[in-house]
């Protein structure tokens, strides 16, 4: 479960989210909509633990941000955050790594559902083949939220 | 953790420095074959010049490990990637002492290096 309770974030005098109270069950399917700068992203980055409330707290199961939430979450960002000097193949090896519940065979299955070569350096893939690479690394881990 | 982190962060750091590591050690052996050469004038030039090369590949090995370590944790930490970096199952503590021990490691190597090459060209018995 995530929960919100009373969450601000300010960047310098403004005020991005003010005293946010929220409460997701899990196995929901949520929109998050928005006008521009409304704190979507704030909000996102907040649950992630990729910046830190200026007041109040998230929980994820009952716990803060940190690695235990981390190993429950599948973050994919709206840019390319993967190491472009990697190939497909060493990046799956690297999620694989770092996260117990990636599952490497379904990765390999995306992969080759969506005609990705994983020998192919990342850096030699347009933006659309990275993102599906990218979607396919979220895809294959079991987390309990997905941004 | 902090080994698997360790390790890709070397990884990323030596790519580029171990090539000049290579080359300094080629250098300094040949400027080592040249000076068992004796008594021409030609060896001797060549000999000063591999010298020469040996220490600029050196002074590039040094700069290129320093940089290599400052722009993987600018890009890890700060950039695009840093997505990636803060949202993995790790402490900050973690993450910030692979950066500081990838650093140090590959600096000692390059003094090591570097003892190594102008031990080889300048020691005479």
């Amino acid at each position: 479960m995530l929960e919100c309770k009373n969450l601000c974030k300010q960047f310098d005098n403004k005020l991005i989210l003010d005293n946010i109270n929220l409460k997701l069950e899990k196995g929901k399917i949520i929109g998050l909509l928005g006008k521009n700068v409304s704190g979507k992203s704030t909000l996102i980055k907040l649950i992630n633990d990729l910046l830190t409330p200026t007041s109040g707290k998230v929980l994820i199961n009952g716990l803060k941000p940190g690695v235990e939430s981390k190993k429950v979450i599948s973050y994919l960002p709206e840019r390319t955050y993967l190491d472009n000097e990697l190939t497909v193949k060493e990046t799956v090896n690297y999620f694989s790594e770092f996260y117990d519940n990636f599952n490497s065979e379904k990765a390999y299955q995306l992969l080759n559902d969506l005609d990705l070569d994983i020998n192919q350096r990342l850096s030699k893939m347009s933006k659309g083949m990275k993102e599906k690479v990218q979607l396919v690394l979220v895809m294959s881990r079991m987390p309990n939220f997905i941004y | 953790m902090l080994n698997k982190l360790l390790k890709y962060d070397l990884k990323w750091i030596y790519k580029v420095v171990i090539v000049l590591y290579l080359l300094s050690l080629f250098f300094a052996l040949l400027a080592r074959l040249f000076l068992s050469i004796n008594n021409s004038m030609l060896f001797s030039i060549l000999y000063q010049l591999s010298c020469g090369i040996t220490i600029s590949m050196l002074v590039s090995s040094l700069i290129n490990s320093l940089m290599r370590s400052w722009v993987r944790f600018v890009k890890n930490i700060y950039k695009c990637e840093s997505y990636l970096t803060h949202t993995l199952p790790l402490e900050k503590k973690t993450i910030y002492a692979s950066k500081a021990l990838s650093a140090i490691v590959c600096m000692f190597t390059t003094i090591v290096v570097a003892v190594i090459c102008i031990f080889i060209c300048y020691y005479y018995k």
